[in-house]
């Protein structure tokens, strides 16, 4: 116990004259939380920087100037032509597919407890590589082409969507039913993810084992993600889907925060546990699914992108579940811009370049550590 | 105020609460003591509802709380644990304004930050309110836990071994800390703990609990050398320094092998 508590700790004496730093508790919180908006807000105006100038890079020759006057309907038609049907296309892609893979992760490292979850630690990922794989063997789909970003095209994209969607899904019923009717904890939930994963990864080695040498490149190349894949409907589709979850998990976050104080104590500030685990995994992982599904694997974005944004501005999800959107738009973006860039015409797997970009910035803040605000 | 009516709980088929009834007054502060395993912390679940009594009810001011939304019981009754994990990177404002959640519907409100300021000043942690949880030292962290389930505006407090895991100043501070809250806020308080002296200097009640039904239940009259020596299985001299009651314990006891055949007899 303090003997004689100065009510007025934060003012300071200093020759007679009294400095108030900060007025009161409330406050010095306010100043707190007004700069971790900051930090979203600057991210946010990076990425949709970065859309502007990722639609004005490439052959055409058309400067980020023209490309704001044709997505305001006021350049000639070449260029709106080029701007809104190809390279709006590919970046909002690259935005959604962001933004879902990076709520994905980052709700499952809340509801599970674990920084290590993502789409691709739990096997959703390989769910949907193996779902691809056997899609393309089994319906014969597959033939080549010599030129243009996918080497391959596949004879029945839909079919092989969907086949891949329902590897995915499986992947994630398998964990939540083993959660629920098995009772397994969190922990569990995380290893049982990844022994799935390895399960669906041998299946997908063996699918390709007795595949044809096209049909293997064609499994290769669909694992090998790319946002250039999805077109109009493509990106409806999985807008449709990316943004009510949005909205679910947001409608979430305080009870993700209490779940960080673990569950008896998360059931005493008015969470219903049981729940809020289930429908945070199930809708996590169906975002995911969805972007891997139609766009192939983009692995590391789910993991790296909300760990960026608790290092810069800790793990309260109110802050951190648009953080982490913002940050997996504007990373994925980035990756995309560069892989189309870097040895521009050959347009590199963007997955690759997730996870080139990523994992140096990420280990780079590991070992700084936390910045004190 | 907080009753509870005739709670029994059983593991599959093992009994762990028989027939438990008391009432904590607002503003008092009842504390469990028993042994481990005498259904100390099965019976603050059981009033948390995080587990599910086979019979019996728990009344908040008059109340049947298991006919509340789980919201509804958050708004009446706040829960201190053990042991908070306090690794997440929250500063202790945030965590203080986790206590509430249940009062907030989308935003933060005025009156919300309101209550939180308040809660902090009066746990005197003004100085740690823009720190992280995980800066924390052990007692800090308590206070913060405690400073959550105050923002809460309870009427009902249930802390399970609050002091456990702190040094002895940090118990003492802890202590003073929930009394003066408990009487200060007219709160009822159930508290299970450990430390029979620590419980004797803070405590207005206490119950005894043994092998799952009430051994004794009352002020610091029941704490006895003959119901210590029965419910805990040791010889224990009572002692009074100044005005206050002193337990020391002298040896152990054949006292358990009673206790579990009482429960076969069960």
């Amino acid at each position: 116990m303090r003997a004689g508590r100065r009510r007025d700790w934060c003012e300071l004496e200093v020759d007679g004259q009294v400095y108030e730093a900060v007025e009161n508790v409330g406050d010095g919180y306010r100043a707190y939380t007004r700069r971790k908006v900051l930090v979203i807000a600057a991210v946010i105006i990076a990425a949709v920087v970065l859309a502007i100038i990722s639609m004005a890079l490439g052959s055409a020759g058309i400067s980020p100037l023209e490309v704001i006057k044709a997505l305001l309907g006021q350049a000639d038609e070449r260029t709106t032509q080029i701007v809104i049907n190809i390279r709006l296309v590919r970046v909002l892609a690259a935005v959604v597919a962001g933004i879902g893979l990076s709520l994905a992760g980052c709700v499952m490292q809340a509801v599970l407890l674990n920084p290590l979850a993502s789409d691709y630690t739990l096997g959703v990922s390989q769910g949907a590589a193996f779902g691809a794989a056997v899609a393309i063997v089994a319906t014969g789909a597959g033939s080549m082409q010599s030129s243009g970003a996918d080497a391959v095209l596949i004879r029945n994209p839909y079919l092989v969507t969907v086949a891949a969607f329902g590897g995915a899904i499986a992947a994630t019923l398998a964990i939540l039913l083993l959660a629920r009717y098995k009772g397994i904890s969190p922990e569990a939930m995380i290893l049982a993810g990844i022994a799935f994963g390895s399960l669906f990864s041998a299946g997908t080695v063996i699918t390709q084992y007795f595949a044809n040498d096209v049909q293997v490149a064609s499994i290769v190349f669909w694992t090998f993600g790319d946002v250039g894949r999805a077109s109009w409907r493509e990106l409806a589709i999985m807008s449709a889907v990316t943004l009510p979850v949005t909205a679910y998990f947001v409608f979430n976050r305080w009870n993700y925060n209490a779940l960080e104080s673990g569950d008896d104590t998360a059931r005493s500030l008015g969470v219903n546990v049981g729940r809020t685990r289930l429908m945070g995994m199930l809708l996590a992982s169906l975002v995911a699914s969805v972007a891997v599904s139609f766009l192939g694997i983009i692995a590391f974005i789910g993991l790296v992108s909300p760990h960026l944004m608790r290092r810069i501005i800790g793990d309260d999800y109110r802050f951190l579940i648009p953080g982490s959107c913002a940050m997996g738009a504007l990373l994925l973006l980035a990756s995309d811009t560069l892989s189309r860039t870097i040895i521009a015409p050959v347009v590199l797997p963007v997955g690759a370049i997730t996870s080139f970009m990523g994992a140096p910035l990420f280990l780079y803040l590991l070992i700084r550590g936390y910045r004190r605000s | 105020m907080l009753s509870v009516n005739g709670i029994s709980f059983a593991y599959n088929c093992k009994s762990v609460l028989n027939g438990v009834r008391f009432d904590v007054a607002g503003g008092e502060l009842c504390s469990i003591l028993g042994n481990n395993g005498a259904g100390k912390s099965t019976l603050l679940k059981c009033i948390l509802r995080v587990l599910q009594p086979r019979e019996g009810s728990v009344l908040i001011e008059g109340e049947d709380a298991s006919h509340m939304k789980r919201m509804e019981l958050a708004r009446r009754m706040g829960y201190v644990a053990q042991k908070e994990s306090g690794n997440a990177r929250l500063t202790v404002f945030d965590a203080v304004l986790m206590g509430r959640r249940p009062h907030i519907n989308w935003g933060v409100g005025e009156k919300d930050l309101e209550v939180v300021r308040g809660v902090v000043e009066a746990l005197e942690l003004e100085d740690l309110s823009l720190r992280y949880l995980d800066e924390l030292s052990g007692g800090e962290l308590q206070k913060v836990v405690i400073a959550r389930a105050l923002a809460q505006e309870p009427g009902v407090m249930l802390l399970d071994e609050p002091t456990s895991n702190l040094d002895l100043r940090n118990q003492l501070e802890v202590m003073e800390t929930v009394r003066r809250a408990v009487t200060e806020r007219g709160i009822a308080a159930l508290m299970a703990i450990h430390d029979v002296n620590l419980a004797l200097r803070f405590s207005h009640k206490f119950m005894l609990l043994r092998g799952g039904v009430i051994f004794a239940c009352g002020g610091a009259e029941v704490i006895t050398s003959g119901n210590i020596q029965e419910v805990y299985g040791v010889k224990v001299e009572v002692e009074t320094l100044g005005e206050r009651k002193i337990i020391i314990p002298l040896q152990t006891m054949e006292a358990k092998a009673v206790t579990r055949e009482e429960q076969h007899a069960r």
